[in-house]
């Protein structure tokens, strides 16, 4: 952890506010009022999430059903080179855009024109860092806290920089890619700490999440997903409790349960919540013994922000062996269920579940499938999968729903309390698995088989997708957890939405497709391809009185070359900023690489 | 009975601790402490078989006491054994640790590694994993002097501009702190040196717009204790300390716009008993003082040795050994402190001897500067006033659209090459150059790889024509290793070979000086008269100091040498080539068998466009 001066900021700040209105500062007041009725910059889109509840919810309503047809492009930026898809949210403050691109390029945009305010380029060892990455060079996004900018980077630092001048104000190691982490999610500000964890759960890395003092980048604590060795002491009661559910030598491994992207804050019940990824290996009989639940792994843990211990779990797929991460955004409400009002915590997990928990005991409320799934039969009245035995497959390929990509993944679902639905983008596959006969180094005990899979001779639950639909954006009722409206396109990954008070969801595919539909019935009201793929979720934002409509898009220069984050390309990563009547210049179309590059396994581009 | 039964498990007890406590010091390693870093400095050094800091000792005498290996035996030296160190990318500079029967060394791009001294296999190696795009912002090759050891840490400096505390047992981080950033044209290459509970380090840069500084961190936490500016910043901002108060008044105009210089990237002493740590510092930058915002000023602390509080951060005293710096003349060289017996006075003394020519000798604790005299051919100055401590200058050295000749070169008559001293001869070994450099002023300040410095292109040889001071070179000699008296100043012997770059040394109790020559050679001679005892030919130039040690009874030599891959070549840092550098170690009666040299290597196959150097890069030494 290293300081540079975090009064130099506040002093830019202050000279900043004698130049100009005085923006307000985002503190851990204004963040925790973010989304409620004391929102003091609802316009703004001040985190990940919108809101510290995650409902990426937008109470503006200048574009509204009556008139998004007359959406166009405001104006463009081109972020940088590229290397991997675009999935970072980018944050609006004080009429500034910011963005992360790849290789964690960060960005400030004046956002009403679009012009370049700052630009910081972390200068990642591209060479190094990109044979660590399991699934792409990408970033989701960044937090803001107190006049800083703090951007996670792909080669396990955490930075912040100043939001007025992009200069680093600290910066602090979270994890080296020398033992296989790496950082992809979005940091979050819960009080006064940033909360980040790391990605590698696919290699033979023990998940954990840390805390860091916000204001100086010191760490405050780190909580492990997965126990270590129990020859050595156990960090804490939760470790030695969950060293039970493991068996041999399942440390050599690292066991997994990476935490890689859902994230939300209480303050409240001063707890942070956050999803954890796949066991590792992904088979079972590679991770020391069988049978056995493998906690915290495909979990949801609530910790206390404050002592970083352990407050309670959910594991959504116990013994995990078909890379159901249970890391998808988590998003708090307070609903009324069976005439009570609950706090819950909300979760579209990989593995084709809808949860609803209570978020301050962790007590099951209810569960159901929202797309066709197999692996499962249901769920016991606490929750727990009634899997199917076939589902634990071993070197016979089979073929099961839904895809280990999920059926939904990283890309953000939302949530308007007008409608009381939440909007997710929902993978229809299903995936083939089998198992080598052996562990490789450098591998997960997966393999995709040689033969025709068989589909599992059981009744799937849930929803049948339409005949030919591989996606949808389903419209869910967390209370009734039923399927209220679908639309054809979008899925796991890519596909991101956010939803408004003017009756609206905004979702972009990640095919290039923007799309607006009604919120209450899901009717088309838009549609334009911007002609780039790998495209990041929208956000929707107020400056100086016009709303617009922001998000990333393009997967720039093939992900195998080495070259610098600012080389001008053909067809760069764009930042497309719509709003009513807007009529920029849509940037050319990206033509088809003429020598593609070989996809490995498309399925496994899916896995973080 | 009971009680005897008692007795006997007391007893049992009592061996079985004692047994397990004698294996576990067995095992348990010697806790480099502070004190143990101090007791180095003694000639009775307890350790006197280690190797623990850059220096060997903080005063930084590259004196061992170990006498295994001697006037009468040095001949029969012969190679134990060698390893290799990966895939290079520039000169190996480094000097290499020793500790817990384990040589630590740190190799180009900063990978540090961890060999068992008694097999010559690699325990663990780290790589800081650097984005080669850096060698970009690093003026001068890409290379790193060393490390530094302490409470079973190794102190990595990373060439990006970060530094790691490394566990000297297995390898991995226990902690990193950020220095500085290349982006600001700053990096990494010197060795960090440890004073206190503190680990010292400061950046090269000093050719690019950067203002120079050396930080102090908390070796337990890596968190930054003080930063001492070595040249003032912008005075609308105010001013970090009196001290930049003070140097500010020696600047003018827009001084800050250009960085103002004063890196911190090679020499180091401390000083336990004053609590003081010394700093030298580089040119001032632009190097042209015309483009430097006011003329004829003396632009503190550039080219200056400083003395700094290792508590407080706060400068003590500080002697400019270059006022209002023209040549590139860091005064960053190797500073070393001895007591010595001057005019029937014990007194304690710092010594260098640095790019500009003159070998200085200062009281410690006050900075007064007790004598300076020419240890090669000078003409920039006539010679150092001793009451003013300023040095009388040859007004034409301040060289202006006409280009001037003057000796010594901008690559500085005595470099970072290590210098030693035996205080049983007195002297102190000096690898010297003696060359001339033609300057001249640039129309304005052209940004560069190579650097920022305002010179203008120089066509033609010009001869030096002003009048020339200290000894004339040897005929035909560049380079020389120079035994000087710091006492009487005055040169004891010298003998040719090796030079201000690359030609370090080390002195040892068997009446010895080691010397590496960088086209790859191992040289020692009698400490005091210089008769040459060895020369040894190994297969590897751009060879790194020796250091000497001693193992289970047996006193060694060990130095690295060899550039590996084309500095142009991006790649990972362990990828198989042909010619990877390597680390040597010599023993009496060593029947090691040498490596083949390498071939010649192909040029790239897509050579990497470097911007023009402004001059010739051999000279720049930053």
């Amino acid at each position: 952890m290293t300081t540079f001066g975090n009064l130099a900021v506040l002093s830019l700040l202050a000279l900043t506010a004698q130049a100009q209105t005085k923006p307000v500062n985002v503190d851990t007041r204004v963040l925790r009022n973010a989304g409620t009725a004391n929102d003091a910059l609802a316009g703004s889109w001040l985190s990940y999430g919108k809101d510290q509840s995650e409902t990426r919810y937008s109470p503006l309503k200048q574009i509204d059903a009556t008139n998004a047809s007359r959406l166009g492009l405001a104006f463009t930026y081109e972020v940088g080179a590229g290397g991997g898809n675009q999935e970072g949210t980018p944050l609006m403050w004080n009429n500034t855009l910011y963005g992360i691109t790849t290789w964690s390029v960060v960005y400030a945009l004046d956002a009403r024109t679009g012009e370049r305010i700052w630009r910081y380029d972390p200068e990642i060892n591209q060479i190094a860092v990109r044979p660590k990455i399991c699934c792409g060079i990408v970033n989701r996004g960044i937090a803001l806290y107190n006049g800083m900018i703090i951007a996670p980077l792909n080669d396990g630092r955490l930075i912040a920089l100043n939001a007025i001048t992009g200069k680093p104000v600290w910066e602090s190691r979270v994890a080296y890619p020398q033992d296989l982490f790496t950082l992809t999610m979005a940091p979050r500000i819960a009080g006064d700490k940033v909360i980040i964890g790391a990605s590698g759960g696919d290699r033979p890395t023990r998940g954990f999440f840390a805390a860091f003092d916000a204001q100086t980048g010191r760490f405050a604590w780190k909580f492990y997903t997965v126990p270590g060795d129990p020859s050595k002491p156990f960090e804490n009661k939760a470790m030695e409790a969950a060293a039970k559910t493991w068996g041999g030598d399942f440390f050599k491994n690292g066991g997994g349960g990476a935490v890689w992207d859902g994230f939300a804050y209480d303050p409240e019940a001063n707890l942070v919540y956050v999803g954890t990824g796949n066991a590792e290996p992904w088979v079972q009989k590679f991770r020391g013994a069988q049978n056995v639940d493998n906690l915290y792994t495909c979990s949801i843990i609530a910790v206390d922000l404050t002592t970083g211990q352990y407050k309670w779990h959910f594991q959504t797929t116990p013994n995990d062996n078909w890379d159901f991460d249970s890391v998808q955004q988590l998003m708090l409400l307070n609903l009324k269920i069976n005439g009570r009002d609950r706090k819950v915590i909300t979760q579209a997990s990989k593995n084709g579940f809808f949860w609803v928990l209570d978020r301050v005991t962790g007590e099951y409320i209810s569960g159901a499938p929202f797309v066709k799934v197999t692996w499962a039969k249901g769920l016991d009245p606490k929750g727990r999968p009634i899997v199917n035995p076939e589902a634990y497959y071993d070197l016979e390929p089979v073929s099961i729903y839904p895809t280990g990509g999920g059926a939904h993944n990283w890309s953000p679902m939302s949530y308007n309390p007008n409608t009381g639905l939440v909007y997710i983008p929902s993978s229809y596959m299903p995936f083939t698995y089998a198992a080598t006969e052996e562990l490789k180094p450098g591998t997960t005990g997966y393999t995709r088989g040689t033969t025709d899979p068989k589909e599992l001779p059981v009744t799937p639950i849930g929803p049948i997708p339409p005949e030919g639909w591989r996606a949808g954006l389903q419209a869910w009722d967390p209370v009734n957890q039923k399927l209220v409206w679908q639309a054809q396109g979008g899925g796991g990954i890519g596909g991101g939405t956010v939803t408004t008070a003017g009756n609206l969801v905004f979702q972009v595919q990640n095919d290039g497709v923007f799309k607006v539909l009604t919120a209450d019935k899901g009717q088309k009201l838009f549609e334009v391809n911007v002609g780039r793929t790998g495209m990041a979720p929208p956000i929707t934002y107020e400056s100086s009185g016009k709303q617009y409509v922001a998000f990333q898009g393009g997967l720039g220069q093939p992900a195998n070359v080495n070259g610098p984050n600012d080389a001008k390309i053909d067809a760069p990563p764009i930042m497309y900023v719509f709003a009513l009547d807007g009529n920029a210049p849509m940037p050319k179309p990206v033509v088809a690489p003429a020598k593609p590059l070989p996809p490995a396994a498309p399925e496994l581009q899916q896995n973080r | 009975m009971k009680l005897r039964t008692t007795l006997l498990v007391g007893g049992l007890a009592a061996l079985t601790l004692i047994a397990t406590m004698t294996a576990q010091q067995a095992a348990k390693p010697l806790n480099v402490d502070a004190n143990v870093l101090k007791a180095a400095n003694s000639p009775t050094d307890p350790n006197a078989g280690l190797w623990l800091s850059y220096g060997r000792s903080p005063n930084e005498q590259r004196y061992s006491p170990l006498n295994q290996i001697n006037t009468a035996n040095v001949n029969r030296l012969g190679l134990s054994w060698t390893y290799e160190l990966g895939a290079g990318g520039g000169d190996q500079e480094a000097t290499p640790l020793f500790w817990n029967n384990t040589l630590y060394y740190i190799t180009n791009w900063s990978v540090v590694h961890a060999i068992d001294a008694k097999t010559g296999k690699m325990l663990w190696k780290w790589d800081p994993e650097i984005n080669q795009q850096t060698r970009l912002k690093m003026c001068c090759g890409i290379v790193n002097r060393g490390i530094a050891i302490a409470e079973g840490k190794i102190f990595l400096p990373a060439n990006d501009g970060r530094m790691f505390a490394l566990d000297a047992l297995t390898g991995k981080p226990l902690w990193e702190a950020r220095v500085a950033y290349p982006a600001d044209w700053y990096s990494i290459t010197m060795a960090p040196r440890v004073a206190g509970n503190k680990v010292m380090i400061g950046v090269a840069g000093g050719d690019h717009p950067t203002r120079g500084f050396v930080d102090a961190y908390d070796i337990a936490t890596g968190k930054r204790a003080w930063r001492f500016w070595t040249v003032p910043g912008d005075p609308k901002l105010g001013f970090e300390n009196k001290a930049m108060e003070a140097a500010a008044k020696t600047w003018g105009g827009e001084f800050w716009k250009g960085g103002g210089g004063g890196a911190v990237w090679d020499g180091m002493a401390y000083d336990p008993e004053a609590n003081l740590i010394y700093v030298g510092t580089g040119n001032a930058e632009p190097w042209v003082e015309k483009f430097r915002g006011a003329q004829g000023v003396d632009n503190l602390y550039t080219c200056s040795i400083l003395a700094i509080d290792v508590t407080t951060g706060q400068l003590k005293w500080h002697y400019q050994v270059v006022p209002n710096d023209n040549w590139d003349y860091d005064a960053v060289a190797g500073l070393m402190l001895a007591d010595l017996n001057i005019k029937g006075r014990t007194r304690k003394v710092i010594m260098q001897a640095p790019k500009s020519g003159f070998f200085y000798v200062l009281d410690r604790v006050t900075g007064e500067l007790l004598s300076a005299e020419p240890f090669t051919k000078v003409n920039w100055a006539k010679g150092i006033d001793l009451k003013t401590g300023r040095p009388i200058m040859n007004k034409e050295a301040f060289y202006g659209k006409d280009p001037v000749t003057l000796w010594p070169t901008a690559g500085g008559a005595h470099n970072w090459s290590p210098m030693s001293f035996h205080p049983g001869t007195g002297f102190v070994y000096i690898p010297t150059t003696y060359g001339t450099w033609t300057f001249v002023a640039g129309d304005e300040v052209v940004a560069a790889q190579t650097g920022h410095t305002g010179l203008g292109r120089v066509t033609g040889n010009i001869p030096s024509t002003l009048p020339s001071i200290g000894p004339e070179p040897m005929e035909g000699q560049r380079g020389v290793l120079e035994a000087w008296d710091p006492v009487n100043q005055k040169m004891a012997w010298r003998v040719a070979g090796g030079g201000g770059r690359y030609g370090g040394t080390v002195a040892t109790a068997g009446n010895l000086v080691f010397q590496v020559i960088n086209d790859g050679k191992l040289m020692a001679y009698s400490a005091d008269k210089g008769e040459k005892l060895l020369e040894l030919a190994v297969s590897r130039t751009s060879v790194s100091p020796p250091i000497t040690y001693m193992m289970d009874g047996k006193q060694y030599i060990a130095f690295a040498g060899g550039a590996g891959r084309n500095p142009n070549i991006e790649g990972p840092n362990d990828a198989k080539i042909p010619n990877p550098p390597l680390l040597f170690v010599f023993e009496l009666d060593g029947k090691g068998v040498m490596p083949p040299a390498p071939l010649p290597q192909a040029p790239p196959a897509t050579p990497a466009k470097p911007a023009a150097p402004a001059k010739p890069a051999e000279e720049l030494h930053n």
